[in-house]
C-alpha cells in the first residue's frame, strides 16, 4: 500500500488568532519494512494517515486514493480496514477480549466466518493464551490492554500496522518481545509498520527508514545505513552504544559499528582476547 | 480541542477570574429572567464587546453552536404548538446562543481550576451553614466544565469507533441517531471516571484557597475588573428598576 505525503500542511484552527502549524510543506513517502518516525506532534501523522483528520493543504495518496482538505470519501472503510492504529490512548468499546475482536472484525468484514480460528491466532501471534479471551479490558493491566490493542488492530488484517508511541507502557522485556513480532509482521506478512516514539533506543535496531521532524518539516529522512551520521545528532541524544564505540575508536581499539549491545559485548570480549 | 482554555493575552484572560465567575451568574440571571428588547439589545451588546476582547476567533464561538440546532428546533416546535409569538419565540432562541457565546468565553479564556478557585470564594458566603464548601465546588466545577469535557471525551470516542470500523460522519442517520444514543451513557461513564481522578486534585488544591495572605496576587481585583462587574451590575438594576416600573 503506498502512503506518499505531497506538500502536505497540517494546521489545526487556521486562519484564527490561535492557529497552530503542526506541519508545514512537508513531502515523504514510507518505505517497505519498518519506518521510524521521531519527533514533536508526530502522532497527528497517524492521524493523518487513518484519516481521522485530513490535510488542510496538499495532497496525501493512499494507494489510489488522493486526500485533500475536500476529500469526502465514501466507502472509508475499505481504506481503513487496509490499515490498523495502536495507541496507548485509543479506548475499548466492548466489556471483554472477545466482544471486542468481534465487534471489529464483523464492522470491516460483514459475513466473516471461521471468527473463532480468526481470533486465535491473532491471539497467538501477538503471545496470548486463549485465557484472555473472556477477562474483562478494564481490568487488565496497561501493558495487557496494549497487546489486546494490537490484536484488535491485527484481526482485520490490515497492510500498514501504525504504533503510536507504545512503547511508553512497555517494560524492556515487552519491547524485546514486541520486536521479535514486528520482525516477524514485515518479513512473514510483508506487512509496512510505522513505528511512531520519541524513544530513539526503542527505534535504531529495527527501523530500515528513520523520518525525524523537526518544527513542522522533514529534518532528515534517511535509511537505515545512514541512520547514525554526524548530522542526527543535531536533533537526538546519542545512544550511549555509539558513544561507547567512539570513545573505543579514540582510544585506538578496532571496532566496527554495533546497534545491539550483546553484539557489541562479544567484540569488546574479541578485542581482549 | 477548541473547547477548552486557550492560551492567549486579551483584556478578557487577565480579567480576574472570580469577577468573571460572577458576571457570568448575573449574566445568566438577566438572561433567564429579562426578556424586553432594551434588555435583549443590551446583553447581546455586552455579550459582542467581550467575545471581540476576547482576542479568540469569532468561527471557534460560531462552531459551538452547530450543538445549538437540535434543541433550539425542539424549543421552536414546542413553543409553535403552544401559539407562541414570533417575538417569544426569537428572544427564547437570541438567548440561548448569547448564553453559548459568553459561556464559551468563561471557558476559552480561565483555565479549569480558576474556575474552581474562584466558585470556592463564592462559595465561601455560605461557610456558616457549616456545609462541605470544597465538595460543594468540585460538584459545581464539574457542572460548568461538562459541555468541554463532554465535547472532548466524545471526540475521542468517535476517533476510537471509527478505527474500530464504525465511522459516524458516514452512517445514515438512524444509525446516527441510535450510536449517539448508546455514546452519551459510555461517554458521561468516561467523564464521570476523568472527574473522579481530577476531582481529587482540586480538593487538594483548594487547600487554604481562601486565604487572602497566601492568595494575594490571584485575588487581587483590579480597576478593569471592577468596571466589568459594573456593566454587568447595571443589568440587574435595570432590571429591577424596569419591575418596580411595571408595578
Amino acid at each position: 500500500m503506498e502512503i506518499k505525503f505531497e506538500n502536505v500542511s497540517y494546521i489545526i484552527n487556521p486562519k484564527t488568532t490561535i492557529e497552530d502549524i503542526r506541519f508545514n510543506n512537508i513531502s515523504f513517502e514510507i518505505g517497505a519494512g519498518v519506518t521510524a518516525i521521531c519527533g514533536k506532534n508526530t502522532s497527528d501523522i497517524a492521524k493523518l494517515i487513518t484519516m481521522l483528520r485530513l490535510p488542510t493543504y496538499g495532497h496525501l495518496y493512499l494507494d489510489v486514493l488522493d486526500i485533500t482538505c475536500k476529500s469526502h470519501i465514501n466507502n472509508i472503510n475499505n481504506i481503513r480496514k487496509k490499515i490498523c492504529l495502536v495507541s496507548s490512548k485509543v479506548l475499548f468499546i466492548k466489556k471483554t477480549v472477545k466482544q471486542e475482536l468481534e465487534y471489529v472484525l464483523l464492522n470491516y468484514h460483514k459475513n466473516f466466518t471461521s471468527m473463532d480460528k480468526k481470533i486465535n491466532d491473532v491471539l497467538k501471534l501477538v503471545g496470548l493464551d486463549n485465557s484472555y479471551l473472556n477477562k474483562e479490558i478494564a481490568l487488565l493491566s496497561k501493558r495487557e490492554q496494549l497487546y489486546i490493542s494490537l490484536c484488535v488492530g491485527l484481526i482485520h488484517n490490515p497492510n500498514v500496522i501504525i504504533l503510536d508511541h507504545i512503547d511508553n507502557v512497555l517494560i524492556k522485556k515487552d519491547k524485546n518481545n514486541l520486536k521479535l513480532i514486528l520482525k516477524k509482521l514485515v518479513t512473514k506478512y510483508q506487512k509496512k509498520v510505522i513505528l511512531i516514539s520519541d524513544d530513539i533506543l526503542f527505534l535504531y535496531d529495527i527501523a530500515s527508514n528513520y523520518i525525524l521532524f523537526d518544527d513542522g518539516n522533514v529534518a532528515l529522512n534517511i535509511t537505515k545505513k545512514e541512520m547514525f551520521n554526524k548530522e542526527i545528532f543535531k536533533y537526538i541524544d546519542k545512544p550511549p552504544i555509539l558513544d561507547f564505540i567512539e570513545k573505543a575508536h579514540k582510544k585506538g581499539a578496532k571496532i566496527e559499528d554495533y546497534y545491539d549491545t550483546k553484539e557489541l559485548l562479544k567484540a569488546v570480549y574479541r578485542d581482549v582476547q | 480541542m477548541y473547547n477548552n482554555y486557550i492560551s492567549c493575552a486579551s483584556p478578557m484572560h487577565r480579567l480576574n477570574s472570580t469577577i468573571k465567575v460572577i458576571n457570568f451568574l448575573i449574566f445568566f440571571l438577566a438572561l433567564f429572567f429579562g426578556s424586553s428588547k432594551e434588555l435583549l439589545i443590551a446583553i447581546t451588546t455586552i455579550t459582542i464587546l467581550f467575545m471581540v476582547n476576547s482576542n479568540i476567533s469569532i468561527n471557534l464561538y460560531l462552531k459551538n453552536l452547530i450543538y445549538l440546532i437540535i434543541p433550539s428546533l425542539v424549543i421552536i416546535y414546542i413553543m409553535y404548538s403552544f401559539n407562541a409569538g414570533f417575538y417569544l419565540i426569537f428572544s427564547v432562541i437570541l438567548k440561548l446562543v448569547l448564553l453559548s457565546i459568553y459561556y464559551h468565553m468563561v471557558i476559552f479564556t480561565t483555565k479549569p481550576f480558576s474556575i474552581g478557585s474562584s466558585l470556592a470564594i463564592i462559595l465561601n458566603i455560605f461557610n456558616f451553614l457549616s456545609i462541605n464548601i470544597n465538595k460543594l465546588t468540585i460538584i459545581f466545577t464539574n457542572l460548568i466544565l461538562y459541555v468541554p469535557n463532554y465535547i472532548s471525551e466524545k471526540n475521542k470516542y468517535l476517533d476510537t469507533l471509527a478505527l474500530k470500523g464504525m465511522d459516524f460522519k458516514n452512517l445514515i442517520v438512524l444509525k446516527k441517531i441510535k450510536l449517539s444514543f448508546s455514546n452519551f451513557f459510555i461517554i458521561n461513564k468516561k467523564i464521570y471516571a476523568n472527574n473522579k481522578l481530577r476531582n481529587k486534585e482540586i480538593d487538594y488544591k483548594l487547600y487554604n484557597i481562601t486565604n487572602k495572605k497566601i492568595n494575594k496576587r490571584k485575588s487581587k481585583v483590579k480597576i478593569v475588573d471592577i468596571f466589568y462587574l459594573i456593566i454587568h451590575l447595571l443589568l440587574v438594576v435595570y432590571y429591577i428598576l424596569r419591575i418596580r416600573g411595571a408595578a
